[in-house]
């Protein structure tokens, strides 16, 4: 099975061809260049390079979010539609998984981490068990200090994977705490693509079909523009 | 807050100019005031004071138009804009916590969602005057609205 | 397979620059064989179609089934497309990117050239869609929500950009001005309705000439005044007839617009003038410009309504007369929320 996956998720960009297990190319860049500009490009190029033609493929998987609604909004469409030219099936992962698979094996708390401004991240956490991935803490938004606040109760380490993490390191070596908190280095904050086609893979061997309009970017509304959508609904009922 | 009494669009032009050398990246100016009260002609005036040689017309039917000037310029118009969600779907805070400057007309309709800014209020008191208000949300746009008012 | 399709150029058209989310199939430019526009899809009021999203995640919901009815109805697959035309700008960064990366993706896929066009030129094209005759050169009045520009098209392509508004397009002045009325959304439309039943010499709006020879615009001081009538009728406690503010709104900007064109048309010796946008379904401005054209011995020529207001045909029109110049796109085309509308 030959799978075509990607993740825009984060300021990287990065698109991988594998072929049932095997990874066969990944190309992950992360610099200032926008996901607009390079991410086609980067999918011509890996083709390219690899010498598969886009009617190779059979599956193709995309990071659906949470993330930069830009950088989402660019893969998941850019992915939808070639599917929908080679009339072929998608399969929609969550970013927060994808970036659990970056510490397989590591005993303790994966918390995936991800940017969404205003000092709060999208946050969900995981243990493994061998090889499956279970998923702890549900999906939510946190402020900083909230999920500083979380993870300082825990009697196990916990992992940070996101490239927000690095932002979180330096608040907690700034206030000198002792704790059970790891920071990967950098290498590892980073989604792969690779991950994204793992998961994807996985969905279409359990038969976890979706129709290409029920696959759309995962949009967690901020819990300000929540609350602020919710009083004004009150009030205007 | 602070206010003045704008007597021309010149004097209009003139404040805004002088706003469009204080501001860095990441600033945000939220412009408030009846349809007429001058908000764009503000915004023009400020993104000559940016080096920006495009003619800045009205944002209001796409709701945001980007600019390359010494910083970039990211001009707002919510006018259009009846549910806060639909903030959401352009995805506003990678816009406020972004490489620019946001100048936001019309701000007061988005206002819960806003963070901390400048706020600009042009009233209409005739033909050409003005009484145009400044309001600082925190101490970096209240040392801000000083400068400016020198 | 049919080889008639084979000689031809099958072009899929998407247009989300936007509110509209728009999937056009064209042949040889300027052949409709679909034109799909999102908010037409779902019948909801009888007036036909609501009114397209704003700022919506609805693009990126839209864009797949769009494609696929636009198709259909053209009663082909992708097989058949031989290339994809796609706006780039102007427009919202955001709406833009759903168009572009979608076409980019097909390109891709099915191995296809791309071409990237102007949504402003798009507006001028919809003429050639409908007007098979029509050829350049021709004087082109586009007015729109988010557009006010005077064009000199001397040939395919080719363009002098003679004026344009210095503030807001004329569509918009509309849609505020008819909110300032009390009227729904869009504006423009409610306003052509309306003026029908006003004096349109009943209240004399001043019209923005600006600087000797100059055939750009300015409606910012005309929707002001017009703000400031009714506000001083209201503080006067004076009954205000909107139907006579309509009309008498709507013949100050039609007169402007009118006379600029006019006067261009004969400077330039065009002896054609091709309306567009949105504001050219104005009914007023179309009697108007006729009366005029008549007068002065100038043929005038506008789209059907549909084809007025954003869609995805016109742009397939343009990326049609791009690709035979091999004037086309790569797969590093980005939106540009600002493309202008220059001289080329």
């Amino acid at each position: 099975m030959k799978i075509l996956a990607l993740d825009t998720s984060s300021s990287a960009t990065t698109v991988a061809l594998l072929d049932n297990e095997k990874l066969v190319a990944e190309y992950t860049i992360n610099n200032f260049s926008t996901h607009s500009l390079k991410l086609m490009p980067m999918i011509s190029e890996i083709f390219e390079s690899c010498g598969w033609l886009p009617e190779d493929i059979d599956i193709f998987g995309v990071s659906l979010g949470p993330g930069s609604f830009t950088g989402l909004r660019i893969g998941v469409t850019t992915i939808k539609a070639m599917a929908q030219a080679l009339n072929k099936q998608v399969y929609g992962v969550s970013s927060l998984d994808v970036l659990a698979y970056n510490l397989m094996y590591v005993d303790g708390i994966i918390c995936s981490i991800i940017d969404a401004q205003r000092d709060e991240v999208y946050v969900a956490t995981y243990k493994w068990d061998n090889n499956n991935l279970n998923q702890i803490m549900n999906p939510s938004i946190l402020s900083v200090d909230k999920l500083k606040e979380v993870m300082y109760k825990k009697k196990e380490h916990v992992y940070f994977v996101g490239d927000v993490a690095k932002k979180l390191r330096l608040r907690i070596e700034e206030e000198n705490c002792d704790t059970n908190m790891v920071f990967p280095p950098d290498a590892l904050l980073l989604p792969r693509a690779y991950a994204v086609g793992k998961i994807a893979r996985q969905h279409a061997s359990e038969g976890k079909l979706k129709n290409l309009e029920d696959i759309v970017p995962i949009y967690m509304r901020k819990s300000h523009a929540e609350c602020q959508y919710e009083e004004k609904q009150r009030s205007e009922k | 807050m602070k206010c003045i009494d704008i007597l021309s669009e010149k004097e209009t032009k003139n404040i805004a100019t002088k706003l469009s050398k204080l501001v860095k990246k990441g600033d945000l100016i939220y412009l408030t005031g009846d349809l007429g009260a001058g908000k764009t002609l503000f915004t023009q005036a400020f993104a000559r004071g940016l080096g920006i040689r495009d003619q800045i017309t009205s944002p209001t039917f796409t709701i945001i138009k980007e600019y390359d000037g010494i910083i970039p310029l990211f001009h707002f118009d919510v006018y259009r804009i009846e549910r806060l969600e639909q903030m959401d779907d352009l995805g506003y805070d990678e816009y406020f916590f972004g490489d620019g400057v946001c100048v936001i007309e019309w701000a007061s309709i988005i206002e819960e969602i806003l963070p901390d800014g400048l706020w600009i209020e042009i009233n209409v008191i005739g033909e050409k005057e003005r009484k145009v208000c400044f309001k600082g949300r925190n101490k970096y746009y209240e040392k801000m609205v000083e400068e400016l008012l020198k | 397979m049919n080889n008639d399709i084979h000689k031809n150029i099958i072009t899929l058209a998407i247009e989300t620059s936007c509110d509209e989310t728009s999937v056009a199939v064209m042949k040889n430019g300027r052949e409709v064989l679909s034109n799909i526009v999102a908010s037409q899809i779902e019948q909801h009021q009888k007036y036909g179609g609501v009114v397209p999203e704003v700022a919506s995640r609805k693009h990126l919901e839209n864009i797949n089934k769009v494609i696929e009815k636009a198709l259909s109805e053209a009663n082909l697959s992708f097989e058949s497309i031989s290339h994809v035309a796609v706006t780039y700008g102007p427009g919202l960064v955001g709406a833009l990117l759903v168009g572009l990366s979608a076409a980019k993706a097909i390109s891709f896929a099915r191995n296809i050239p791309l071409t990237g066009a102007n949504h402003i030129e798009g507006h001028i094209y919809a003429n050639f869609i409908e007007h098979k005759e029509l050829e350049p050169p021709f004087i082109c009045l586009i007015v729109s929500g988010g557009h006010t520009h005077l064009v000199y098209m001397k040939n395919y392509g080719e363009y002098e950009v003679l004026g344009k508004t210095r503030d807001d397009a004329a569509g918009e002045v509309f849609d505020k001005i008819g909110r300032a009325l009390g009227l729904n959304y869009p504006g423009g439309p409610e306003i052509d309705k309306l003026s029908k039943e006003g004096n349109k010499e009943a209240i004399r709006f001043p019209k923005a000439y600006l600087e000797r020879g100059s055939y750009d615009f300015s409606f910012s001081g005309l929707k002001s005044s017009v703000l400031n009538y009714l506000n001083r009728e209201k503080m006067k406690g004076k009954k205000i007839s909107i139907e006579d503010v309509a009309a008498s709104f709507q013949q100050s900007v039609i007169e402007i617009l009118v006379e600029k064109t006019i006067t261009c048309a004969i400077e330039k010796k065009v002896k054609l003038i091709v309306l567009a946008g949105g504001v050219a379904a104005n009914s007023g401005l179309r009697e108007l410009m006729r009366e005029e054209c008549s007068k002065y011995g100038l043929e005038l020529i506008y789209p059907s309504k549909k084809l007025c207001t954003d869609n995805a045909a016109m742009i397939g029109c343009v990326g049609y007369y791009n690709y035979i110049v091999n004037k086309n796109s790569n797969l590093f085309l980005n939106a540009k929320s600002n493309l202008k509308f220059e001289n080329i």
